[in-house]
């Protein structure tokens, strides 16, 4: 993963790393003539992707997992002056986000075992080091089909007509900050200047030589806990769609 | 009064949101031949018998022209089809027609006087400019798939072949993107593009893109469509790719694919690689 680092960091840290990458992709698809003009199919594909990055351009570096079984079957009928398609479909999506600072060494974690993440910038950030604020995650998703799509000749028109409905389950569980709070710094020339005297190796080009100006935590933290009143959907909530549509073509 | 604004906001918003919906939904996973039969003359010719034959499945559709001279083959799975038009006192013209997801093939036969014993072969041109949609739209077929250079395997890259369309990397507007790509259409968002796999909807409803990656060895055909939004074009604000897989044959086939790299030769780092 390629990084731009700012000025008192290049030559210090690296301007990208290079990570592991797995993905599987798999699709099965069965399909029955029934009759000339009637024709049945089913389909079933499988995603399975692993790699590790950060968000942001970071060095906050997490372990992503996406887990994508789907199903779909379809039916196509033509007669006369007439043409039916039906789908129904089933996917879920899955994926999780775990740290994968907190253990390794260099300058992806520079406090060592101590677990905590380094923010260095003001309105704009910099770099980040340390264990991943976005971990761990969870993310689930759902989504059921049914769609039906028509034609109809009549004379010199083509009628096109459908429906669709999708049932659709969306949501996650995120503990933000939940690995470590997170140190933030300044990256004005006074804070600079005063990394560049700091007591670690490195001057301004490491992380632990800048003066904290604020400590962030996150619901991984425990720094608050949802209320009903909230009103967040926390956990997951379904979502219906229904669409529908006619057309002369 | 808050509620009451409220109410009209969303009465509104729903308005909007099946106006937008009944302009484009609806994103077919299969492609259609429609024509019209004429005589030498240029007259219409009603009650003539067209036979659509394809070669790879056996399937064939016996159609007979309507009053206006016109017919249409409904929804065809995409690929290569035998057109054949007889009526009484004309000569059998035939032609293979090529039928493209999304796409309606045009079938127009002007029909030459003599027996029907005699046929006629018209030779379809390999240019097929697509007179029946106003969309903007373009299509991959499987054998422009498997030998154009296309890195990495994702099949949202082929997107890269039709014009106005980049490619963004949904790890860097969503870290759950990670290893999928979007689509930006016309510098665009790329969390809008809807994707559709045999014409099932498989794109992520929360953050945008799609949920999975398709093996690109399994894809018949490839459309992309944006700016004019038809029926044809799934719920979007941008534009839409709609992915039909292979379809079976009378045969067993199958193909398989592996590429693994040492973590060594990557100089990995992560997780629990070389640190240095």
């Amino acid at each position: 993963m390629p990084l731009t680092p700012e000025t008192q960091f290049v030559g210090v840290i690296p301007s990208g790393y290079p990570a592991g990458f797995k993905e599987t992709t798999s699709l099965g698809r069965l399909d029955w003539q029934i009759k000339p003009n009637m024709r049945l199919f089913y389909r079933f594909t499988y995603n399975f992707n692993a790699d590790t990055r950060a968000f942001g351009g970071t060095y906050q570096v997490f372990a992503n997992r996406d887990n994508t079984p789907a199903h779909g079957i379809g039916w196509d009928y033509s007669s006369g002056n007439f043409a039916h398609s039906i789908r129904f479909g089933y996917l879920k999506f899955q994926n999780h986000i775990a740290d994968a600072v907190l253990g390794n060494a260099g300058v992806f974690n520079p406090a060592g075992d101590v677990p905590v993440a380094i923010r260095i910038g003001g309105a704009t950030v910099v770099a980040r080091f340390g264990p991943s604020r976005l971990a761990p995650q969870a993310t689930f998703q759902s989504n059921k089909e049914i769609k039906y799509d028509g034609t109809w000749i009549r004379g010199s028109h083509v009628l096109r007509y459908g429906v669709a409905f999708n049932k659709i389950l969306g949501g996650g569980f995120a503990s933000f900050y939940g690995i470590a709070p997170e140190l933030r710094t300044s990256n004005n020339a006074a804070a600079q200047a005063f990394a560049a005297t700091g007591p670690y190796a490195g001057g301004a080009g490491n992380p632990l030589n800048y003066r904290v100006t604020a400590l962030v935590r996150g619901n991984g933290q425990g720094f608050f806990t949802e209320v009903p009143q909230f009103g967040y959907p926390a956990g997951g909530q379904y979502d219906s769609r229904l669409g529908v549509y006619f057309g002369d073509t | 009064m808050g509620h009451i604004r409220f109410r009209a906001l969303f009465a509104g918003l729903i308005g909007a949101t099946i106006l937008l919906t009944t302009l484009a939904l609806a994103q077919l996973p299969t492609g259609s031949i429609s024509g019209t039969i004429t005589d030498p003359s240029g007259a219409v010719l009603p009650g003539a018998k067209v036979t659509i034959k394809s070669a790879q499945t056996g399937q064939e559709l016996t159609l007979t022209t309507s009053s206006r001279g016109t017919y249409t083959s409904g929804p065809l799975q995409p690929g290569n089809y035998t057109v054949s038009v007889t009526a009484p006192g004309f000569r059998t013209t035939q032609s293979t027609l090529p039928v493209q997801v999304g796409g309606v093939t045009s079938g127009n036969f002007a029909l030459t006087l003599g027996s029907a014993n005699e046929l006629v072969n018209v030779e379809a041109t390999a240019i097929q400019v697509n007179t029946e949609q106003a969309t903007v739209q373009g299509v991959l077929n499987a054998s422009q798939i498997e030998t154009i250079p296309f890195s990495g395997r994702n099949f949202l890259d082929l997107a890269t072949f039709e014009p106005g369309v980049q490619i963004q990397d949904g790890g860097v507007f969503d870290p759950t993107k990670n290893g999928f790509s979007s689509i930006s259409f016309g510098g665009r968002f790329g969390r809008t593009a809807r994707i559709t796999l045999d014409g099932i909807d498989v794109s992520d409803e929360t953050v945008g893109t799609t949920t999975q990656n398709i093996p690109a060895g399994g894809i018949q055909e490839f459309q992309l469509s944006q700016s004019f939004l038809d029926l044809s074009t799934e719920l979007t604000s941008s534009g839409a790719v709609n992915v039909v897989t292979k379809s079976g044959t009378n045969t067993l086939h199958g193909q398989g694919f592996g590429l693994f790299r040492d973590r060594n030769a990557g100089l990995a780092s992560f997780p629990g690689g070389k640190t240095d």
